[in-house]
């Protein structure tokens, strides 16, 4: 199973340097602005969003980039089980947004440390949107491409994505008022989403091994 | 006699096409190479995946060094190399971090073999696999399915769009394979100047049947091909040729036994037979 969890790594080697590189520059820019300006938390909030969506592309750009190179019909000739090769897909994902997090950790640290005061209530809420994004997407999407093809990966990881935040929103908008205290409301909300998510994904997880062992190559 | 492959009554239909594979049954005899014939859509490839287990099988037993091969046991697998009719790996890759990935999933990873196999075929390890073109991308897939130490190599078309100069390196290659006795061979292929070259056996297949099984050498010595016009035609029994066909004024009559034939009708012209010609006429019998 290695050798597959490094194939998908090299897949998506190149596109997650670039990411690691844009979220340095952005790293970099935050730091300068604040020494230079001061009070970049509202820009930071939005500069998080898009760092943590860079991320979600990850194991959707692995996917085509086997389906292009037909290596799903070569995979399974091999001495790996089907179990394996799901397994290391999901593996991925979780190698992708502990990257991605400890990006968007390192970026909030560093604009800290230039003596930004943020408002660590937007950014906490910032940085559970990308966890949500970057294990639900596939997690939702993983399922939906054996169902409807890898031809299609584009479209559903989109879709995805955008459903992702759909849910998040949705529940904080439907869970939020049901929460007793207002205080612990949002520490819980965030934590239940994240185990929530997380609980989705190991789900996802059976349902694609389930689809992909009755699917035909 | 002990068989690397063996395909029994192998059945599979498709629930939107009327094409389906049809108690395909033929096997590979150890140390031997079985060319694998049929025009395009004749069920080459479909009962190639079903051997594989890409696609699942209606009914019938396909046995891999004796044993079916499913998804669970995938050791089996450090036994086969497979070559596609395309490249199956990532564009991005260079050769370097392909041996990387499969020295990570097979056993028997060989990195001298294949570094042995890359300088021969002049194939760079540091530029991307999508630089390189048709030729040398056949070449990698070629060295790779040689360097995990496979005892069965199955060719889709391997040799397809090659130059006859690359064709005739790569069926060397083969050769050398086969020098070790336990290996063997199933190579699709619509070259059959290639298994005229190699094989030891061909199969042919249309409309997912196996239409016939026999020895190169018999095909090649044996089978003969007569040419008549429809008056002599007519004074040849039927039981004394396999098929024929309509080419213009004259008659081409498959015959199993080009001697016995010649014998008896010593007035009609009898050639050798080439594997193609037996192909287009096993075919044009079946439909």
């Amino acid at each position: 199973m290695r050798g597959l969890l490094r194939n998908n790594l090299y897949t998506t080697q190149s596109s997650l340097k670039t990411a690691i590189l844009i979220n340095l520059a952005v790293a970099i820019c935050m730091v300068i602005g604040e020494l230079r300006f001061g009070n970049v938390g509202m820009i930071l909030n939005m500069a998080l969003g898009a760092m943590g969506t860079m991320f979600v592309t990850l194991p959707a750009e692995s996917l085509k980039k086997d389906a292009i190179a037909k290596w799903n019909r070569f995979e399974v000739t091999m001495p790996v089980t089907k179990k394996d090769i799901m397994t290391a897909r999901y593996l991925s994902v979780a190698i992708y947004a502990i990257i991605g997090q400890l990006c968007l950790l390192t970026t909030v640290g560093l604009v800290m440390m230039a003596g930004a005061e943020l408002n660590m209530e937007r950014i906490a809420y910032g940085m559970v949107l990308a966890v949500v994004v970057q294990v639900v997407t596939p997690a939702l999407m993983y399922p939906a491409i054996i169902a409807f093809g890898e031809e299609k990966v584009d479209v559903i990881m989109m879709t995805t994505m955008l459903a992702s935040i759909a849910l998040l929103v949705g529940a904080s908008v439907v869970v939020g008022p049901l929460l007793p205290q207002k205080e612990m409301s949002n520490v819980i909300f965030r934590i239940g989403t994240i185990v929530v998510s997380i609980l989705g994904l190991i789900v996802s997880y059976f349902v694609s091994l389930s689809m992909y062992q009755k699917k035909e190559l | 006699m002990e068989y690397t492959l063996k395909v029994e009554n192998l059945c599979k239909k498709y629930k939107k096409s009327d094409f389906g594979l049809d108690n395909v049954t033929f096997a590979v005899p150890q140390g031997t190479i079985m060319g694998f014939v049929g025009k395009n859509g004749a069920g080459k490839t479909t009962t190639i995946n079903a051997i594989l287990n890409i696609i699942h099988k209606d009914s019938g037993t396909v046995k891999l060094f004796g044993n079916e091969l499913t998804d669970a046991n995938s050791a089996v697998r450090n036994d086969i190399a497979v070559v596609f009719d395309v490249i199956n790996f990532s564009q991005q890759l260079t050769v370097k971090k392909l041996e990387n990935v499969l020295a990570d999933i097979y056993t028997n990873w060989d990195s001298k073999r294949f570094a042995a196999l890359l300088e021969r075929f002049a194939l760079p390890t540091t530029k991307k696999i999508k630089t390189f073109s048709r030729g040398m991308s056949m070449k990698l897939a070629i060295a790779v399915a040689l360097s995990h130490e496979a005892k069965f190599l199955i060719l889709d078309e391997a040799t397809a769009g090659l130059d006859p100069v690359v064709r005739e390196e790569i069926l060397d290659i083969f050769l050398e394979f086969m020098e070790d006795e336990t290996h063997a061979i199933l190579m699709s292929s619509h070259i059959t100047s290639d298994l005229e070259k190699v094989a030891d056996y061909i199969t042919f297949i249309d409309g997912g049947r196996i239409v016939l099984t026999e020895k190169k050498d018999t095909l090649i010595y044996d089978y003969g091909i007569a040419r008549c016009r429809t008056a002599e035609f007519e004074r040849v029994d039927s039981a004394d040729y396999l098929a024929y066909r309509k080419r213009g004024l004259q008659i081409e009559v498959l015959l199993a036994d080009r001697k016995a034939f010649a014998k008896k009708h010593p007035d009609i012209i009898v050639d050798h037979v080439k594997i193609d010609e037996i192909l287009a006429l096993l075919i044009q019998e079946v439909e």
